[in-house]
């Protein structure tokens, strides 16, 4: 049984996929930690009165595609695409927080009502 | 007489499927090679046809394209779709199409019930459901799960059903004359005996479950990588097309791989039948 | 004391759907075995001598007669009545001991009990240090002697071997005819022993049935006068009495040969 366990140890199946996970479980804690840093320091500001944000806006270092726009959809009502900004409003203040924590966006700040 | 003998106990020649090039020069040519011809072939088609960019983009442009992507954040999505639903897809499949191999594999009347049905059926391609699907779960992951579950089903149920029926009559003799009732048969026998079959057969449907995979989120519009490049060809995005399609090919063959290769290779050294 | 096998007026027809014929592959069949007994069955290529063992299997029905162990009529395949097959017929995905003990796991015999029934008939048969190899490890000769070992192991009142040997080597097969004969004696058994070579037949068998060419029949039964124990290769080409019980139950099954008009019996 150990010889089984320790071929499978061996196996490439084993090692990659392993190597997948601690990979990428460590991008994710990686994004984490950086996650604040994303936020300017208006909005943490803004996050630490109010429930929900009114309208922020989301810089990306690419011009946005459907999928961005879509994705940041689920988030709150986007309210607008310019340049490489898209623009937010109604997003709740912990899921602001998980828009941080995406590695594709830049920084998040408070937008202009 | 005498050289049928000497034909019997000769042992065959193992023929070379792959050449077990003992340099590592020669290993690095037979496994690099072939794509290194393909890749010579369509940078030369590229200058030999003064192609532009949005035709026929440079390969290292579709590398940059899978770069731009990565960075975007649509890449590990629409990977992290495609994967999901040939996974959910698959194991709906499997699931259903042993057990209906295996009753079909064991029981003549069910064979005659359910075989030139199965074989009618398997004449409609899975895309030509996709109309009906799209009425019946509209817009839908659904759509997608099942129309790739009906392409993977067919190979799954087929050779599960060949699997059944090669187990040779002597396998099942011995254990009857060991005392073993018809459970003992089938549990000890039948299905251990179609196994490497089986295993062959969920290869196979996962190979044509992909390409269903790629074929409706081309069509539905619900993300993955079909749907990356079919919204692409939309954009003038010809580098990102091509990106797309070497994505295709190279995440197939990591699964076939690290998945379902070595499944099979693991039984079927087990079952003794291939010779180390 | 009553036979260990009866067989009586024992016939066996089947429907060919390629000529659509009726064949009678065996015709009025009747001899006893005693226990203990080892019985060798010969004849011409195609008399149903494996069709024969398989109805006393219980792997088929006869047609008419009847087949009695210990006075009990046969009416399937049972525990009672073990069979090794030309075809080796263990199971790829079991090691050794586990084809060994097969049987026993069929009948629910505790580990403890399995694993010390194992490893006797694993030496027994000679295959110790054999025990987690997989069959497609073994030599053609070892996976016979593992099938001879499951079907011991799981103590049937009888042993049917059907050509058992036919498929290995010249060398490997006079080598185990040896064994054979030494486990025989060994375990005790009563052995029902078919095979198309006289020389085995009459080698291994206490007593030796002849099977008329097709459709068979008894033709002769010939009682070898000799001892198991006193067999061995080469010697007993040395002696007269063997050689010459040999050269009588070639001979008949020859003139069987002869008017089928087949020129296949293949004798070494």
């Amino acid at each position: 049984m150990p010889a089984m366990l320790k071929s499978l140890i061996r196996h490439r199946t084993f090692l990659s996929l392993v190597t997948l996970v601690v990979l990428w479980g460590g991008f994710t804690a990686f994004q984490q930690v950086i996650a604040p840093s994303r936020l300017d320091p208006a909005l943490r500001q803004a996050m630490t009165k109010e429930e929900t944000i009114g309208r922020i806006a989301v810089d990306l270092s690419f011009t946005p595609e459907d999928f961005h726009i879509n994705y940041l959809q689920q988030y709150g009502v986007v309210a607008g695409v310019s340049g490489k900004t898209i623009f937010l409003v109604q997003v709740p203040r912990n899921e602001v927080r998980q828009l941080s924590e995406l590695y594709w966006i830049k920084s998040i700040r408070l937008a202009d009502q | 007489m005498a050289a049928t003998l000497e034909a019997a106990s000769a042992k065959p020649k193992a023929i070379k499927l792959t050449p077990d090039g003992s340099s590592l020069w020669e290993r690095l040519f037979f496994a690099v090679g072939p794509y290194l011809f393909l890749i010579l072939l369509w940078e030369g088609l590229r200058r030999l046809l003064h192609a532009d960019a949005s035709t026929m983009p440079s390969l290292w442009s579709a590398v940059e394209a899978i770069g731009r992507v990565a960075a975007n954040g649509i890449l590990p999505d629409y990977i992290f779709h495609s994967l999901e639903r040939i996974t959910v897809a698959g194991s709906i499949s499997v699931v259903i199409g042993v057990s209906v191999g295996i009753t079909i594999g064991l029981n003549a009347t069910a064979a005659a019930l359910f075989l030139p049905v199965i074989r009618y059926f398997n004449s409609l391609a899975g895309i030509a459901w996709l109309p009906l699907f799209l009425i019946w779960f509209g817009f839908n992951d659904k759509t997608i799960i099942l129309s790739i579950s009906y392409n993977l089903f067919f190979p799954v149920v087929f050779n599960t059903i060949i699997g059944i029926r090669t187990v040779p009559k002597v396998f099942r003799q011995g254990v009857l004359t060991l005392g073993g009732s018809w459970r003992d048969v089938v549990f000890g026998v039948m299905l251990p005996g179609a196994l490497p079959n089986v295993i062959s057969g969920i290869r196979l449907g996962v190979a044509y479950g992909w390409r269903a995979l790629i074929a409706s989120e081309m069509l539905l519009g619900l993300g993955g990588i079909g749907y990356m490049i079919f919204k692409a060809q939309a954009n003038d995005l010809t580098d990102r097309i091509l990106a797309g399609m070497l994505l295709i090919g190279i995440l197939w063959s990591l699964m076939d791989y690290l998945i379902l290769q070595p499944l099979e290779e693991a039984t079927i050294r087990r079952w003794g039948l291939v010779r180390r | 004391m009553p036979y260990k096998i009866s067989v009586r007026g024992l016939v066996h027809q089947y429907y060919n759907r390629h000529t659509k014929e009726t064949v009678l592959a065996l015709k009025d069949i009747s001899f006893d075995v005693n226990a203990g007994e080892f019985v060798t069955i010969v004849g011409p290529s195609g008399c149903g001598k494996s069709t024969l063992l398989s109805l006393i299997a219980g792997l088929r029905k006869p047609s008419a007669g009847e087949i009695l162990v210990d006075g009990v009529a046969v009416s399937g395949p049972g525990v009672d009545r073990g069979m090794v097959f030309q075809e080796f017929a263990i199971l790829p995905w079991r090691t050794v001991q586990q084809n060994i003990g097969h049987g026993l796991e069929i009948q629910k015999v505790s580990k403890e009990k399995r694993d010390s029934v194992i490893a006797r008939y694993v030496e027994m048969v000679g295959l110790q240090g054999f025990e987690n190899k997989y069959p497609y490890e073994l030599s053609g000769g070892m996976k016979q002697r593992v099938a001879v070992a499951r079907t011991l192991a799981a103590n049937p009142k009888v042993v049917l071997m059907d050509e058992p040997l036919a498929a290995l080597d010249a060398q490997t097969r006079v080598t185990l005819r040896e064994e054979i004969l030494r486990i025989s004696l060994e375990a005790a058994c009563t052995i029902l022993f078919v095979t198309h070579s006289v020389d085995e037949a009459v080698f291994l068998g206490d007593r030796v049935v002849i099977l008329s060419r097709h459709p068979g029949e008894v033709k002769e039964i010939v009682t070898i006068p000799s001892s198991r124990e006193e067999r061995r290769y080469p010697s007993i080409h040395e002696n007269q009495r063997f050689e010459e019980i040999k050269h009588h139950v070639f001979q008949s099954i020859r003139q069987e040969v002869e008017m089928a008009d087949e020129t296949t019996m293949r004798v070494e």
